[in-house]
């Protein structure tokens, strides 16, 4: 029995257990001391102690409202030294408060009176004297009596000069109260900074929807695609991204070649559209009851890709179109005008991003097509000739593959290193991939799955030893390259990747059984996962570094930066509301033919409209936080003031940053609590 | 004429869910599964439209072999196979006639339905089906605002809107009460013995077997224990089929 043993155990051995427990954790708190240099001197010290009552009292003051003040400044004039036969001041309207000196001349640095008549009652502010030069030289702090007359003996300053020079009494009234030029400026920093959370959320939402599909597991998991469609469409895709920039970049000139005639560009887009939605409507067909021949398909995509094409061309003057109209109507909406530069900016926006959008849909087209073909070699093509596509197409997908990797390694270190010692290097990591696969084969075929969980240990260590081995022999081949060959000339830089890829592929090929179907939707799975948690990890603060060298300082550098996380975070949990839905509505509709995408929008997405939304509303939520803080890296918005204040040692000022940035959160906490409550 | 040979289906953790199950069913006939829960009736009837992938054998459908259907084959071999729940499957925020419309997303262009638009005829059958089962005023609800019979009444809609040859019933009324059970047998008789559609349907109740089903096969631990009329079921068939401890009701 447990319990007899505890009771029946020796209470010397009980003793010395807890005694050195208790030792290990005092150890690991001197440690722990010692490493956060917790020290009680600096806590003691006076002087240190008035300096932190200084900040609480500053903290506790926040500058948010001030008083309007009006100075009125009472002068008499004054000779010093005096000029021969003595001085009168210029005559002053004595029915009113004024000020008078005696004597009315003096020398430097000699003692003199001075009286004000007809103050208020105990009126304050400063003496001065006011030399040509027009500094201020305060002399004393006056405070009228009752009646509202003073008078005081005060010192020449050392000053003498032979115009004359000015004694100045100053007095202020306080007027009407207002908001400070601080909270002013907060304000206009804290609706800066809210609209850059929203625009942060906004963006990802947009990119965090598609992806949060493709990162969810009880999506992605049944997706299985045969090792040709794998390898064509990573055949497809370079190429379609190469020839959608370049198609993009010529609809950007001929769009710009219309000129800055509005209607004529607005126009051109509507008929470009409409043009491509009839084309659509008559070559689709709405129903799709029988397969379609070959020819048929072939129109179709045909019309797709001169509707893609006509909808570019469509976006492009539309985008223009946007611009002028914005730039035009950004004078005369007066305080309205941010309207126009919006207007302005979207159409921008349009032109600007349509090379990338060309290039993207290009290549997503390209390597659909890719994989659709993959799918009618799979199914149709009789084994011999399917098996030297599958030979053919996978050494020319991994070869790309790794010359894009060779390529950007080499943008990225710009390594210096001999060609030859490249491609060694290149050489064994490739054919220790190659062992660890061709091992992995091995394995597959030589361990019985009879053995259950020692099968896959032993498959593990057969592949570490297939990459082991493929990794010293490509290291001695690359040496014994080098001495036979000496340095490789400066293409094969680029060769020896390629080939190395090109053999590598077909090595895959063979490992890989004929009809596999590759768990290529895990794969997608687990690369989304890695890149979202990767993001995740830098901080925005970080990231806003980066953008601001980019794009300048400023909130849009921030929105960027927290645009970017906001993806990675969103994206995830939108994926993990996708795997928590229902799974009877997705069979029920995969029984009835759909596709996988008409899945999604039939199943899947009525199931997640209300997680999204709160998600969505959550995630501004923690925006708004975060950009108060992103101004830290010069990425706008209030946090840039209460850096700067607290710099400046401002505390007053840093006070009022500080109250805004916890009433915003807590308004919007409350306001998008609320919200959410509604929808879910 | 639907012809499974030597079905077996091993998940993934190595359980035996079939076992070398082979029968057939001429056009047009009733014919129940029986068995007790977790005999792999379910898995049976998932193999045969590909929802669950057979492990072994072929399932022949019409002279076209199911199991060896490439994918966009087996999307047209899908559409005229209609399915039926035991817990309905409906979408529940969606709207009562988008989920019998539904039915129809193997046959209509797959751009078009992306942006939820389907051909007016398609439309104006999915009103004629939800007449059918006498939900026509319920078009416009929420599917979740419906009771439970009513969503078993749109999930048989939805699955006439694929023009079926044959349904694939899972415990449809395993659901539902005696009363609502036979409601939504009822339907499923009409659309036999009307529209001359093969039902193939796992049951719980023996009773229900004898009064809808022309054929029976039953299952225990995947193997298949009984091939025959409802009526050859004796006592020592029964407890052959159900065990020896289960005790015949109904």
């Amino acid at each position: 029995m447990a319990s007899n043993d505890k009771e029946t155990r020796n209470p010397l051995v009980r003793f010395l257990a807890i005694a050195l427990s208790v030792s290990i954790i005092l150890v690991a708190y001197a440690f722990a001391f010692d490493r956060t240099d917790v020290d009680l001197e600096p806590i003691k010290d006076e002087k240190r102690q008035t300096q932190l009552i200084r900040i609480i009292r500053g903290l506790s003051r926040p500058d948010i409202i001030d008083f309007e003040e009006t100075e009125t400044f009472h002068v008499v004039e004054v000779r010093t030294p005096c000029l021969l036969g003595g001085f009168e001041p210029a005559a002053r309207d004595t029915t009113g408060p004024y000020i008078e000196m005696f004597p009315t001349c003096a020398l430097p640095g000699s003692n003199v009176t001075v009286r004000g008549h007809g103050f208020e009652t105990n009126q304050t502010g400063p003496l001065s004297f006011i030399p040509p030069s027009n500094v201020t030289l305060k002399l004393a702090d006056i405070r009228a009596d009752e009646s509202g007359e003073w008078e005081v003996t005060v010192e020449l300053p050392d000053r003498p000069d032979d115009v004359v020079q000015h004694l100045r009494f100053t007095t202020t009234v306080r007027g009407s109260w207002g908001l400070s030029e601080t909270a002013t400026t907060t304000w206009d920093k804290m609706v800066e900074t809210v609209m850059l959370a929203f625009v942060a959320t906004t963006l990802g939402t947009i990119v965090g929807i598609p992806l949060s599909f493709l990162s969810a597991r009880n999506l992605m998991r049944s997706v299985r695609t045969p090792l040709v469609s794998v390898t064509l469409f990573f055949i497809g895709l370079p190429f379609g991204i190469l020839a959608g920039r370049q198609l993009g970049r010529w609809v950007t000139d001929i769009s710009a070649d219309i000129g800055s005639n509005a209607l004529a560009q607005l126009g051109l887009a509507i008929a470009v559209a409409l043009a491509g939605w009839l084309a659509l409507r008559l070559t689709v067909p709405e129903d799709d009851d029988e397969p379609a021949t070959l020819a048929e398909r072939t129109v179709r995509w045909l019309v797709v890709a001169a509707v893609v094409v006509g909808g570019l061309f469509s976006v492009g003057f539309f985008g223009r179109f946007l611009f002028e109209v914005g730039s035009d109507l950004t004078e005369p909406l007066g305080a309205f005008g941010f309207l126009g530069g919006f207007i302005r900016t979207i159409g921008d926006l349009l032109t600007t991003f349509l090379t990338f959008a060309a290039a993207l849909t290009t290549g997503v087209a390209a390597a659909v097509l890719g994989t659709k073909l993959g799918h009618f070699v799979n199914d149709k093509v009789p084994t011999r000739p399917a098996a030297v596509i599958r030979m053919v197409t996978g050494a020319v997908a991994v070869a790309l593959l790794t010359t894009t990797i060779g390529a950007m390694v080499q943008w990225m270190y710009e390594l210096q290193l001999t060609s030859n010692a490249r491609a060694t290097t290149a050489g064994a990591i490739l054919l220790a991939l190659t062992g660890g696969l061709v091992a992995g084969r091995l394995g597959r075929v030589w361990v019985s799955d009879a053995l259950g969980g020692f099968a896959t240990v032993a498959r593990f260590f057969i592949s570490i030893a297939g990459i082991a081995i493929g990794l010293t022999v490509g290291i001695f081949l690359g040496i014994f390259a080098d001495a036979a060959m000496g340095p490789f000339n400066a293409e094969g830089t680029l060769w020896a990747p390629a080939a190395l890829g090109a053999a590598l592929g077909l090595v895959g090929v063979w490992a890989a059984r004929s009809h596999d179907q590759l768990p290529s939707g895990m794969a997608t799975y687990y690369m989304a996962r890695t890149l979202f948690n990767g993001i995740r990890s830098i901080e925005p603060l970080v990231m806003a570094i980066v953008f601001v060298v980019w794009v300048g300082i400023g909130p849009f550098a921030g929105a960027l930066a927290l645009g970017l996380h906001t993806i990675a975070g969103l994206a995830k949990l939108y994926s993990e509301q996708v795997e928590s839905i229902m799974e009877g509505p997705i069979e029920a509709v995969a029984a009835t033919g759909a596709t996988k995408l008409q899945n999604i929008v039939y199943a899947v997405v009525p199931q997640i409209v209300p997680p999204y939304i709160a998600f969505t509303l959550y995630r501004w939520d923690i925006n708004v936080r975060m950009s108060t803080i992103i101004g830290f890296a010069g990425g706008g918005g209030v946090g840039f003031l209460l850096q700067q204040n607290i710099n400046l040692l401002q505390y007053r000022a840093a006070s009022v940053q500080m109250l805004a940035i916890a009433v915003v959160v807590a308004t919007l906490d409350f306001v998008s609590a609320s919200i959410r409550s509604k929808i879910v | 004429m639907l012809k499974v040979e030597h079905l077996t289906k091993i998940y993934d953790g190595g359980v035996l869910a079939l076992d070398d199950v082979s029968f057939e069913i001429p056009d047009g006939q009733f014919l129940a599964v029986i068995g007790l829960s977790g005999s792999g009736k379910s898995t049976l009837l998932r193999c045969i439209n590909r929802l669950i992938e057979p492990t072994e054998g072929t399932i022949t459908w019409d002279g076209v072999d199911i199991t060896k259907a490439p994918s966009e084959e087996l999307r047209r071999i899908r559409r005229r196979i209609g399915m039926v729940f035991q817990h309905f499957n409906l979408v529940h925020r969606s709207k009562v006639i988008t989920n019998v419309l539904a039915g129809r997303l193997g046959y209509v262009n797959p751009a078009l339905s992306l942006i939820n638009r389907f051909p007016a005829k398609d439309m104006a059958k999915a009103i004629a089906q939800l007449e059918r089962v006498g939900l026509a005023e319920k078009a416009q609800s929420r599917a979740d605002e419906l009771s439970g019979g009513q969503q078993q009444r749109v999930g048989i809609a939805r699955a006439m809107m694929q023009d079926p040859q044959m349904i694939l019933a899972d415990e449809p009324v395993a659901s539902l009460d005696p009363v609502l059970a036979h409601g939504i047998m009822q339907y499923l008789e009409d659309i036999n013995k009307q529209d001359g559609v093969s039902v193939l349907c796992s049951l719980h109740f023996l009773d229900l077997v004898h009064r809808y089903a022309d054929q029976v096969i039953a299952l225990n631990d995947g193997k298949l224990m009984f091939e025959g009329t409802p009526q050859e079921i004796d006592d020592a068939m029964f407890k052959e089929i159900y065990g020896q401890e289960a005790e015949r009701v109904g």
